[in-house]
């Protein structure tokens, strides 16, 4: 029995060699075999769907098969280990949420911040701090003023999420007492806050555009550095003097080590793939626009920004290692 | 005496169960304070071993003093399906997929008593490559292919 | 009105017609496989339906999904494999008459009992989708909670077992749902290190290992008995007087059915359970339950079509989706541009009509489909079971491992086998293991987000009328049999004094 996995596995790896060498032999025809994109999800979801969009636009420009691949677990490390253990040849990309890096930051994961490099941002969808239309809090002032008074209800998505993270790293730096509530998905807060169950909550433009519009939720300010397009009334938690940024972002990444001219080969190929209708087409229906889509320079210096305000919000909170 | 004791090796193994996950639960992570709010982790699963603990007990007392129900012998057979059901979880890594189902496909019609040994063979082809044509090209999905990934897709 | 014939207008183009069709046949066909469930085919046709318009590419798959939740029955009767989580209840009953050669008037029930679900629930949307989407609006934690209690007092009486045994089964499902990371706290439970276990354990081999490899472990055991299969009874269809018994079971079921349907979240499983449950509670045969009892098929089947129907509503007008598919479908909206929530139907009534349109139209075709194909299906319970078995076995494995792509839950499907196997050996059926995990999450997470929104006052659930409603629900359901039976005991002497009067 023994033996038998042993040689089997060396048959494996054996294949696995002979493929990994006859790509690399063949740099120029890159890409000539399918691309996988690893998610880090079950079918189905934003991150599945918009990597299933992205992966067909990709696929246009490269004239090779670009698939879905869910490797569900761990918070991402499922998904991680997975990457890790193929060849760095440019044929595994893996898309990435800020959920990845904190379950780097909390030691589970098998890759580490400098072993990725990205490729190209899909959809960037930074957080609003948002009450009910009618709500007392006419202002991210009042807000804070309520929230150092007494306490803040506050709805978001898993503990140790984007949502929790960025609600926390708000509320520890205004002084505020906040009351985390967490819901399985950001439309199951938004009803919350829509009925009055919790006070305010950390939401995504792309959830609410249409609430907004009619008023029945107030933004106060945008968890960015920048203003939005979208909300050019809203002020930024950075112009309040907080300097607070979090984003729902999806964007791709390959292992460093993988050949840099093959890297520029899928960034340009997904940048073009995005530009097509059917993703803006798509981004329009998860309410974002084209300022999403951001090369490899930017994107990944944005990875990195929000790794290192994570690090710090996660050691003050007790979560990183 | 023993024998006059309904349900006593379910119970027996349920109570056993319920002491070591109870074990496994005092070794969840705590929360930071910041976060605990009311529940803690632990709570839920506690609650649900102690009920379970207390129906055994009641199903224990219930069925002490009546015979226990008469059952299905066991055969040799079911054990030797169930070994091979195991052995196939093992296989599948490095035989892949189709490979193991092609055994799994010849081994257990055989070991069930079926004789028609052509029939058997030519079942035990075709299934698997049925299953993989079904879920490769028709339904987009990789399955492993172990052994045989050079070849199949 | 003219919206809704704008919408309906779409069954008169061709173009659309066709692939509602297509949609329908992928439906059934994948729906009854093992493990593949309509979620994941309507996840993997997704990013084709770019190619066609919105409306007849969200048609498509609103049909693949209905016609995927009927297929789920087909395997659940033939081979005790329910293809999809919502057909676990068909199992119950469903296997039992197969293997007493009765597969084709099981089937056909099935196909009946779910058109008719289908349709009562589309024609209760048509008509008031906009007052139904303001009803699972109002659906809070608070009322969640007061549900899963609900649901958690059928435990009990859900199958003819000892109480007790059913108690205990659903206690071990609550303690399933458990495992992974706890919601409120974020810490690991019972994830042994397993990186795969940290979203918890999925429902799809647990599925498959409890009923189907269970099965097929019984299987083993049969000692070469030659089963006489009688094909002419196979095939047969169920009677005019199998209907007329089962009606109001199927009224019963399409009204839970679409009720649930319409709570976010909460899909056709959990309204096939109570609807299985709620049909034995008013059977005269209710404790004939389990071996085969025709309106043990009715009352899931119905309950789970209309549940389909109704999970569309949360899903387009909150966005916040029904089911697992109609999460899957949400995306489908996304993909085409169209935002779904509170606007979408003042923005656009005609596509949310043109939807019910698909749904009416699936049902239609898998009437049709499902009672030609249940002469045809039937012949499966014909096979012989050295050769069945193993080829259940081969479809299991892949559709366990399918869903995620891992081998973990091809264990889990195992060991949910054996253990199935070992527990149904001592008398605890599958029924309340299944009710336990469906329920487990629902009943911890709407707790802990109840207690924090009411500042860990346990009484202002009392300032909550659909949560009370719900209490007062599950109260009944605890208590209505010893109630019932005082309330006989106190009537008794009386008419036995009145005919002695007499």
């Amino acid at each position: 029995m023994r033996h038998w996995m042993k040689s089997g596995l060396l048959m494996t790896s054996l294949a696995t060699a002979a493929l990994a060498f006859s790509a690399t032999s063949g740099a120029d025809d890159f890409p000539s075999e399918p691309i996988e994109i690893v998610v880090h999800t079950s079918p189905g979801g934003g991150t599945d769907t918009t990597a299933r969009i992205v992966a067909l636009a990709t696929q246009a420009q490269l004239g090779t098969n670009v698939y879905v691949q869910n490797k569900k677990g761990g918070g991402g490390s499922v998904a991680m280990s997975y990457v890790k253990s193929k060849p760095a040849d440019g044929y595994t990309v893996m898309a990435i949420t800020p959920t990845h890096l904190f379950t780097m930051l909390r030691g589970n994961s098998p890759l580490d911040i400098d072993d990725i490099q990205g490729l190209a941002r899909a959809t960037d969808d930074p957080i609003i701090v948002m009450v009910r239309g009618d709500s007392r809090y006419k202002s991210i002032h009042d807000l804070i003023e309520a929230g150092r008074a007494g306490v803040i209800k506050w709805g978001g998505t898993q503990i140790g999420g984007v949502d929790h993270i960025a609600a926390m790293s708000f509320a520890k730096a205004a002084g505020m007492k906040v009351s985390f509530v967490p819901f399985d998905s950001g439309a199951e807060f938004a009803a919350a806050l829509s009925r009055g169950d919790i006070d305010a909550a950390g939401l995504n433009i792309s959830e609410t555009r249409d609430q907004i519009a009619a008023g029945d939720f107030r933004p106060l300010a945008v968890m960015a550095d920048d203003r939005m397009k979208a909300l050019p009334d809203v002020p930024t938690l950075s112009e309040k003097g907080l300097d607070i940024s979090f984003s729902t972002v999806r964007g791709y990444v390959v292992l460093k080590s993988t050949p840099k001219a093959r890297q520029e080969i899928l960034e340009k190929a997904m940048l073009k793939g995005m530009e097509s209708d059917r993703y803006q087409n798509y981004l329009k229906g998860i309410g974002l626009d084209e300022t999403s889509i951001e090369g490899a320079a930017d994107w990944d210096s944005q990875i990195r920004r929000m790794y290192k305000a994570g690090q710090e919000t996660m050691q003050d909170l007790g979560l990183a290692q | 005496m023993l024998s006059r004791w309904r349900d006593l090796l379910p119970g027996v193994v349920l109570l056993v169960m319920v002491v070591a996950l109870y074990w496994i639960t005092t070794t969840f992570s705590t929360v930071p304070a910041l976060f605990a709010q009311g529940m803690q982790a632990t709570a839920m699963p506690r609650l649900i071993l102690g009920v379970m603990a207390v129906l055994t007990l009641v199903m224990l007392y219930q069925g002490y003093g009546h015979v226990e129900e008469d059952k299905p012998v066991i055969s040799w057979r079911m054990w030797v399906t169930a070994g091979l059901l195991l052995a196939a979880f093992l296989l599948f890594e490095i035989l892949g997929l189709t490979l193991t189902m092609a055994l799994t496909c010849l081994l257990i019609p055989l070991l069930w008593g079926e004789r028609r040994l052509g029939r058997i063979v030519i079942y035990a082809v075709c299934t698997p490559v049925m299953i993989y044509l079904l879920f490769t090209y028709a339904l987009q999905l990789r399955l492993p292919q172990g052994i045989l990934s050079p070849w199949l897709s | 009105m003219e919206h809704i014939l704008t919408g309906f207008s779409i069954l008169i183009d061709p173009m659309s017609l066709a692939v509602i069709l297509l949609g329908t046949i992928v439906g059934v066909l994948v729906g009854a496989l093992p493990g593949l469930s309509s979620s994941m085919a309507v996840a993997l046709l997704l990013p084709f339906t770019i190619y066609l318009d919105p409306v007849p590419a969200i048609s498509m798959l609103a049909a693949l999904y209905c016609a995927g939740t009927f297929g789920g029955s087909i395997t659940a009767i033939l081979i005790n494999a329910p293809g999809a989580p919502p057909a676990a209840a068909t199992a119950f009953d469903g296997y039992p008459m197969a293997q007493r050669g009765e597969a084709g008037r099981a089937l056909g029930m099935a196909a009946v009992a779910s058109v008719i679900g289908g349709m009562l629930s589309l024609i209760v949307m048509v008509l008031a989708a906009p007052a139904l989407a303001r009803i699972s609006h109002s659906f809070g934690p608070p009322e969640y909670f007061a549900l899963a209690v609900f649901g958690l007092s059928m435990l009990a009486s859900i199958s003819g077992k000892s109480p007790v045994k059913n108690l205990i089964g659903g206690a071990f499902g609550l303690l399933i749902a458990t495992v992974g990371v706890d919601l409120t706290t974020g810490v690991e439970r019972f994830t042994f290190g397993v990186p795969e276990l940290y979203e918890g354990i999925s429902f799809i081999p647990i599925l498959i290992g409890l009923f189907a490899i269970a099965e097929l472990l019984a299987q083993a055991n049969v000692r070469d008995k030659v089963l006489e299969r009688i094909s002419l009874n196979a095939i047969k269809l169920p009677s005019v007087t199998d209907f007329k018994r089962v009606w109001p079971t199927i009224l019963r079921s399409s009204g839970i059915g679409t009720f649930i349907g319409i709570l976010p979240a909460e899909g056709s499983t959990m309204a096939a359970m109570i609807g299985y449950n709620e049909a034995r509670r008013w059977s005269k045969n209710g404790d004939k339950f389990g071996t085969g009892e025709i309106e043990g098929i009715a009352g899931p089947e119905a309950a789970n079509n209309a549940a389909t129907g109704g999970s569309m509503v949360p899903t387009l007008a909150l966005g916040i989706p029904g089911s697992a598919t109609a999460a899957v479908i949400l995306g489908g909206l996304q993909i085409h541009g169209i935002r779904p929530g509170a606007y979408l139907f003042e923005n656009q009534p005609d596509l949310l009509y043109s939807i019910f349109a698909a749904m009416f139209l699936a049902n239609v075709v898998f009437l049709g489909f499902g009672l030609v194909g249940a002469r045809l299906f039937s012949r499966i319970s014909l096979i012989p079971r050295t050769f069945l078995w193993p080829t259940v076995f081969a479809l299991c494995v892949v559709g366990a491992y399918g869903v995620n792509q891992s081998m973990v839950d091809v264990m889990i499907m195992l060991i949910a086998g054996f253990a199935g196997f070992w527990l149904k050996r001592y008398g605890f059926g599958a029924a309340p293991i299944i009710m336990g995990v469906v329920l487990g999450s629902l009943v911890e997470n709407s707790l802990a987000q109840s207690m924090i929104i009411f500042d860990h006052d346990a009484w202002r659930f009392l300032d909550r009328p659909i949560a009370i409603g719900f209490f007062l629900l599950a109260a009944f359901s605890l208590f209505y049999q010893p109630v019932f039976g005082w309330l006989r005991r106190f009537r008794r002497p009386r008419s036995a004094a009145s005919k002695g009067a007499k």
